[in-house]
């Protein structure tokens, strides 16, 4: 820093590590934080019908997306509207989702309603020839999802895309391919669990409004914990185990939320997959221990995901890995863990060290990333991130765990009930 | 009527912990709006963050000195307002202080006197006016590289603030909330008796009696010296910047702002530390209905409190 002018390569060098949080331009183009490969043609211009707390976080990050325009949000509480156009103060805003749909300011329509609401909203958005991101479960009964994905494959020039986000996190992408080149070893069985401490109750001025808020506490219009929450990971089951399961098992209690709910707040259930492989995924709203987590066990390694950090813990007589060398290591459930960071494969390459060089979380979360290929598949032409049949099979399973659950009965999960009709 | 206890809920967010006191006669429904309140600091957080990697201010500080920044327009307001505190305060108050902070080594370290060209440096990339605001596309730009905006002196204030309104929407007729008990707010008047009343502690001088803040409807703020101080050129200094001078804040110790709003309230009293007593006229002034107190070493090196708490 010679002379007046300011030199950003002087101030990178010369920087102390304090300034550590600050990359360089090209280290931001390599981590995915500045676009080299902006999509093409004008912004997209979306509708967002349910501006509820999910419908809210959809529009912030749509707020952020350059090839994103967010033109009307529809909503029939008129305080969530409200707070909607907070986010999309150029929107337009109407009660009636209709008119959204029939708007030719919109091009895609984000269905993010409360999920018994999907499939009427959904069939006219096609109908109307609106590409749709409709949020996951698509459906709380199989009926209704199988309406839903059936209607998405007729007309393949309209994108739809599910909302099951994990499908465009980077770093299950990232590890996805450690995964398909057989790190696991053979797969033993999985472990995944969601716990919060939270009694899933929202509050309203009016008892019917209040009723209508609570529709995740009944049986009739949610699929309780499973169908509704513990689809996703069970997604990322089936992606990772390349496989759908055959039966499922379940229990489910009331455990401290006891005020008249329906939906059990504690369950546990067991997915079995091909090979022998079992999944046990578990979930509680009364206990918030070690939060959420899905865990892959296999002859060579573990893995464990996280939303944000994944970890490879490996079994002492398994091969050593070219790029171990230059992982960074970190102590997990008292192991040794090879910490998986996504976006890292460039680094390998260049003998750098991820998570010492770079960030070690991803700079783009899930759901920036999904509407980022959500948008690119419209503009570009790109295959789908999450497909109807994708969508509709992780629905399927949530949907049919709940009734395992429920009735405590085994129920088999037939292939015939994952198929699909394609156009 | 029977006592009915409080629903307490808290939540770890922004390197504190946030507790929600409410009072009412339906605890289903007082925790399920606590719930929606403390929901909504965790978004906050997860928003304003600093540090965290995905964090919408991580990503305006990484990418606004190369592009325009398209940012969630509550956050672009949110911005502005900042910016209007910083004239509203003589630029006192500051969110883009951070350079001067790590030329001093207030970050994660105990503090050292910066080379003058080192804080000739960091004052280059301190200060609101390097920051511009794009209304039509929602963007904001800096000016150069190494211009950052850290909200760390005001998301906490914004947090209150905004769960406030939130419970207040729920129906919630009685409560008190703080963030990390710098940050505090009653809903109200308690069940028993008649005002929230919240002593304010060391350095305030606590002889006769410690000065004392009635919260009924109103928020207070408490901003210290934080960190240890350091000894350099004769001269003591605390971990407390004066964006103007790019120097440590040397004689004021401790500052409170009751007040309307928590947010105010939060960057006030930053402001405050930095100005110390003189400016308590100034504030009084500017921003009707608002109290403060600010606690400073005197001339002999004793602590007085000047102020109308």
């Amino acid at each position: 820093m010679k002379n007046d002018r300011f030199d950003r390569r002087d101030f990178l060098k010369t920087a102390t590590a304090g300034f550590a949080l600050l990359l360089t331009e090209e280290e931001l183009r390599a981590a995915g934080a500045i676009q080299d490969d902006p999509i093409p043609g004008p912004p997209l211009k979306i509708g967002v019908i349910g501006a509820g707390l999910w419908g809210r976080d959809i529009l912030t990050t749509l707020s952020r997306q350059p090839a994103a325009q967010v033109t009307a949000i529809s909503d029939i509480y008129e305080p969530y509207l409200k707070k909607g156009l907070e986010v999309a103060p150029k929107a337009s805003g109407q009660a009636d989702y209709r008119r959204l749909i029939e708007s030719p300011e919109v091009e895609a329509v984000v269905v993010a309603t409360p999920t018994h609401q999907h499939k009427e909203i959904v069939l006219a958005a096609l109908q109307a020839g609106k590409h749709v991101y409709c949020e996951a479960p698509l459906a709380n009964t199989v009926e209704d999802a199988r309406a839903i994905a059936q209607a998405a494959l007729q007309v393949p020039k309209q994108v739809f895309q599910a909302g099951l986000q994990g499908r465009s996190n980077p770093l299950y992408r990232h590890v996805l391919q450690f995964v398909k080149t057989g790190v696991l070893g053979n797969a033993a069985y999985v472990t995944a669990q969601w716990n919060k401490k939270q009694s899933w109750r929202r509050v309203a001025p009016t008892p019917e409004r209040e009723k209508e808020m609570n529709w995740r506490l009944s049986h009739k219009t949610a699929a309780g914990l499973i169908g509704e929450i513990g689809l996703h990971q069970l997604d990322l089951i089936n992606w990772y185990l390349g496989g759908l399961p055959a039966a499922v098992q379940g229990f489910g209690s009331i455990t401290n939320w006891n005020d008249g709910r329906e939906a059990p707040d504690t369950i546990q259930t067991i997915f079995e997959y091909p090979a022998g492989v079992r999944a046990v995924y578990t979930s509680t709203l009364t206990s918030s221990f070690s939060d959420s987590f899905t865990t892959f066990q296999g002859s060579n390694s573990s893995l464990i995901m996280r939303e944000k950090r994944s970890w490879m813990v490996k079994e002492a007589d398994s091969a050593l890995l070219g790029w171990e060398v230059y992982a960074r290591k970190e102590t997990v459930h008292n192991e040794t863990g090879i910490a998986m960071v996504a976006d890292a494969t460039k680094l390998i390459e260049e003998g750098k060290e991820p998570g010492k060089e770079g960030p070690v979380e991803p700079a783009k979360d899930s759901l920036n990333m999904a509407f980022e290929y959500f948008i690119r598949s419209i503009r570009a032409g790109d295959k789908p991130v999450c497909d109807p049949k994708v969508g509709y099979q992780a629905t399927v399973i949530g949907i049919k765990a709940n009734e395992a659950i429920l009735s405590g009965a085994r129920v088999v999960l037939d292939s015939a009930l994952f198929e699909l009709k394609q156009s | 009527m029977a006592h009915v206890p409080a629903v307490a809920l808290s939540l770890k967010a922004m390197a504190t912990r946030f507790e929600l006191l409410l009072y009412g006669d339906d605890p289903t429904r007082l925790r399920a709006a606590g719930e929606e309140a403390l929901g909504e600091i965790e978004r906050l957080e997860s928003q304003l963050s600093f540090y965290r990697s995905d964090s919408e201010v991580r990503w305006i500080n990484q990418r606004a000195a190369f592009q325009p920044v398209r940012i969630d327009p509550r956050l672009f307001r949110l911005l502005e307002k900042c910016a209007e505190l910083t004239t509203a305060t003589d630029g006192a108050f500051d969110i883009t202080v951070g350079p001067l902070m790590r030329a001093w080594k207030f970050v994660g370290e105990g503090g050292a006197m910066p080379s003058r060209e080192d804080l000739e440096a960091a004052r280059e990339r301190s200060g609101m006016h390097l920051i511009s605001f794009d209304e039509d596309t929602f963007s904001i730009s800096f000016a150069r590289p190494g211009v950052e905006i850290d909200l760390g002196g005001y998301g906490k204030g914004y947090a209150i603030e905004r769960a406030v309104e939130l419970l207040r929407e729920n129906g919630v007729k009685s409560a008190l909330l703080h963030g990390g008990t710098s940050s505090v707010y009653g809903i109200g008047t308690p069940a028993k008796g008649k005002s929230w009343k919240v002593a304010l502690s060391r350095p305030f001088p606590a002889d006769p009696d410690p000065p004392v803040a009635t919260l009924d409807d109103r928020a207070l703020s408490v901003s210290a010296v934080h960190g240890k101080s350091f000894d350099a050129g004769g001269r003591q200094y605390g971990h407390v910047i004066d964006p103007r001078t790019g120097r440590p804040v040397s004689r004021a110790l401790a500052a409170a702002v009751a007040g309307q709003s928590p947010s105010v309230c939060e960057a006030l009293s930053k402001a405050l530390l930095v100005h110390g007593p003189a400016w308590l006229i100034a504030l009084e002034e500017r921003f009707p209905g608002y109290q403060a107190s600010v606690a400073f070493l005197n001339d002999v090196d004793v602590i007085e409190q000047s102020g109308n708490f």
